[in-house]
């Protein structure tokens, strides 16, 4: 092995060298205990940089939101109807704008429902375009294009997709 | 087969049960890292007499569902590699597509029998995981050029261990080889991409099960969502059947990811070889063309 080699590999062993992010890397000697920390834990174990916490703030403000929906929605449709086996719809149901916008200014349960879908779906989306922007403003040139291509690819097979 | 329409169970006993089956595969597949689709989809054909092209819509929003659920825990606490994840999605997508286009362009929807070929695949893996099982990676594995340059490695702490274990991705390439495979056989089926990235990323490219899982749970979100795009927008979601999946998958995703930091490595490898059991036996299945 190489001076050098063995440098890196030394560099990359340790954990206070720069492995995971821009930042020092401190491993805490104890880790918190949870009940002391109150209402919102410090998790003394999650990782430090800003990537992991927007990613992760993304997909949990998608959970809430399309979670909260789908409640919403489902206690709609028990109110609205679908009290029997016999109308519980087997269906697909084909989405049109006007008529998505217009179910959810009267409150209708597909609509919710619909827009909750809409959520699940977009969050991960979302959250490729935030890293692609954080990637591409860490000049980190391979990542910020297989995170680009993702989206391309998506947005062609979805192209490509409904096209057939 | 046996269908719960033809039984006198009325519709609230009908969604309870669609409830506690996507409960069930969602916690499975938050846990694991393989989403539940290979669960889902043949639990809602066979089981509540669901027409296949809606039963896949309805899964695909349901593992969408697991992973949004649990990857912002998973990526927040390094279980889920976020350079890992973005260096194998492009080759699941990818496979995907090929995969979808085979099926629909090239055989006419008639190309169930190719997933036959991908059986033994998923047997080979149940073998390996079964056989190491007792040792999760190999400690002293240097990392291969690509790894390398891309620094594909992280540190997570391991809260049943209590220690912060550290890992070297290795055969990057062979892992992205079987990443793309997972998505071949995802688009074929409409199904089964993190029944490969978990076996790719752990027995393949030496990522601890932990990561390998949380890691798979991030992509299958991707991949999923470029699935239900399409889905979605063609009017093949059933809004009555899917919330309460999607809700109940939502709800088992919080538990399976619970259960992620009691359980340890032995227990998630033993556990996912029984799921690809299953999955080489839900694929035989669709192979033969009874799903």
């Amino acid at each position: 092995m190489t001076k050098r080699e063995e440098r890196a590999r030394e560099e990359s062993l340790d954990p206070l060298s720069d492995a995971i992010g821009p930042e020092v890397f401190e491993p805490p000697l104890v880790v918190a205990d949870r009940r002391v920390e109150g209402r919102k834990p410090a998790p003394a174990w999650t990782v430090p940089g800003l990537l992991p916490r927007v990613v992760s703030r993304t997909l949990w403000t998608g959970m809430l939101v399309a979670g909260g929906l789908l409640v919403v929605g489902l206690a709609l449709l028990a109110v609205q109807g679908a009290n029997s086996l016999a109308n519980f719809s087997f269906q697909g149901t084909s989405f049109g704008l006007s008529s998505f916008a217009n179910g959810l200014l009267h409150g209708s349960a597909n609509s919710v429902l619909l827009l909750g879908f809409l959520v699940l779906i977009l969050t991960p989306l979302i959250q490729v375009a935030a890293s692609a922007v954080l990637f591409l403003n860490d000049r980190d040139r391979p990542f910020a294009a297989l995170t680009l291509a993702v989206l391309v690819v998506v947005a062609v097979s979805f192209a490509v997709g409904l096209h057939a | 087969m046996f269908d719960f329409l033809n039984l006198s169970i009325g519709l609230p006993g009908y969604v309870a049960l669609l409830v506690l089956v996507a409960f069930a595969a969602g916690t499975m597949g938050a846990l694991l890292g393989f989403g539940g689709g290979i669960l889902m989809v043949p639990a809602l054909i066979l089981l509540f007499g669901v027409e296949p092209h809606l039963a896949v819509a309805a899964s695909l929003l349901s593992v969408l569902a697991t992973s949004v659920g649990s990857a912002s825990t998973y990526v927040a606490t390094g279980l889920a590699d976020l350079r890992l994840g973005m260096f194998l999605e492009p080759a699941t997508v990818v496979g995907g597509l090929a995969g979808a286009f085979v099926s629909v362009v090239l055989l006419a929807n008639h190309g169930q029998a190719l997933v036959l070929a991908f059986v033994p695949v998923v047997l080979v893996a149940a073998v390996i995981m079964y056989r190491t099982r007792q040792r999760d990676t190999q400690p002293d594995a240097a990392p291969d050029r690509w790894s390398d340059r891309l620094r594909l490695r992280g540190t997570y702490y391991d809260e049943r261990r209590r220690e912060w274990v550290e890992y070297r991705v290795t055969r990057a390439g062979a892992g992205l080889a079987l990443a793309g495979a997972g998505g071949v056989v995802s688009g074929l089926l409409g199904i089964g991409g993190g029944i490969f990235n978990v076996p790719a990323m752990n027995s393949l490219m030496n990522v601890p099960i932990r990561v390998a899982g949380g890691t798979s749970n991030f992509i299958i979100g991707i991949t999923a969502s470029a699935g239900a795009l399409i889905y979605y927008f063609g009017g093949d979601v059933a809004v009555a059947l899917t919330a309460p999946v999607a809700l109940g998958a939502l709800a088992g995703s919080s538990v399976g990811g619970q259960l992620h930091r009691i359980a340890s490595a032995v227990h998630l490898k033993g556990l996912f070889v029984g799921v690809l059991f299953l999955a080489a036996g839900v694929l035989l299945l669709r192979g033969v063309g009874v799903l």
